[in-house]
């Protein structure tokens, strides 16, 4: 199989992994009846996917817990927590979580 | 006249509000878009291939997940298994969200369901927390009124996310070649997303939450086919769960204190 075709095939295949997740249940021609606490607790769902994206890429370096004062990693999320304090506002969330990690990254060369 | 969809969208204030609460997160999920669109390239995959993958998959954690597993020529059903398990939490939001599009036929079924993506399924189940089940004194005609307003909501919000980020997205992948791999762009999607959280944790039930599914994220951070994540939002839903004053409990629902 050449490159392209792997590729190609690799990205359909993506879909269906996409379409499968998102629209099975739903599909599905008959009713689910979840216990209504559990469904309610489901809402919980998104922002703990969200985190559990997020701290490790934070906290990890190639595989490796990276705590050193020396990660620019750190003090952007830092920064980005500072910034959603003072602000309120998802803007400056993302401005002070940036800025910093533009810095960090210059002065700390890593 | 009448049919003209502004007309229509005005007449359906839900519809406005869906876009409305959508904004606020355009900036950190057009951000993210940017990233993904870059990584692809500067991952190996040509423009026409990038801007595939953009339009088919739209799942932009599991195309960041499979771009380093295709750099490597990695066997595909790993790239895949490994897709499907970051995507499970879209099984989770699904199960949410189907009481709302039981009504619908099959392809409208299909388009809303793509259209459940992170953002999106957070501001959908705060404005809308209780499914529309729950109201059982309704007739049948006033159940598929019942959703209507949650779906013009829906309708709205996915349609702006979807071109948000597919935008942004291909701006990232014609950018691509003059971005410098050494910026480290990749985090930037992180701070995006951390930038996206943060709102959204407005009391004690979400902070339990995402305290509990970053500490499990970090202990499983080294399970193969990126299953910590899974795990990690198994716990931090069970966590939520059980300091959630607001949920009723098993009782019937109209002796709670219900608004």
């Amino acid at each position: 199989m050449s490159q392209t075709a792997y590729i190609w095939i690799g990205i359909v295949g993506l879909m269906v992994m996409t379409i499968v997740s998102r629209a099975t249940l739903t599909l599905w021609p008959r009713r689910i009846d979840l216990p209504l606490r559990l469904q309610r607790a489901l809402r919980f769902a998104p922002m703990a996917a969200i985190t559990a994206v997020i701290v490790p890429s934070v906290l990890f370096h190639q595989g490796e817990l990276a705590l050193a004062m020396n990660n620019p990693k750190i003090w952007a999320a830092v920064a980005s927590l500072i910034g959603w304090w003072a602000t309120r506002h998802m803007a400056g969330c993302l401005a002070a979580g940036l800025s910093v990690y533009v810095i960090g990254k210059l002065l700390l060369l890593s | 006249m009448t049919d003209h969809p502004l007309l229509r969208w005005i007449r359906q204030p839900t519809a406005a509000l869906g876009v409305r609460e959508a904004l606020p997160s355009s900036l950190a999920m057009a951000t993210w878009g940017l990233v993904t669109g870059v990584a692809m390239v500067q991952s190996g995959l040509s423009t026409a291939q990038a801007i595939g993958m953009t339009l088919l998959v739209y799942a932009g954690s599991a195309q960041l997940t499979s771009l380093p597993l295709l750099a490597a020529s990695a066997p595909l059903a790993i790239i895949w298994a490994s897709a499907l398990i970051v995507n499970l939490r879209f099984v989770i939001y699904s199960a949410a969200v189907k009481p709302f599009f039981q009504r619908l036929p099959w392809g409208s079924r299909l388009l809303y369901s793509i259209g459940t993506v992170d953002v999106l399924s957070v501001n959908f189940l705060r404005r809308y927390p209780n499914p529309p089940e729950t109201q059982p004194s309704l007739l049948q005609a006033d159940q598929s009124l019942a959703v209507s307003e949650p779906l013009a909501y829906f309708r709205w919000a996915a349609g702006f996310n979807w071109v948000v980020w597919q935008s942004s997205s291909i701006a990232g992948i014609l950018l691509a070649h003059v971005i410098p791999l050494s910026w480290g762009l990749e985090y930037v999607a992180s701070l995006a997303l951390i930038a996206m959280l943060l709102p959204m944790l407005l009391d004690r039930a979400s902070l339990v939450c995402v305290g509990v599914a970053a500490m499990v994220a970090v202990l499983a951070v080294s399970l193969p086919l990126n299953l910590g994540l899974l795990i990690a939002v198994v716990a931090g839903v069970l966590a939520a769960m059980l300091v959630d004053t607001a949920a009723p409990s098993a009782s019937p629902p109209s002796s709670e204190n219900q608004p």
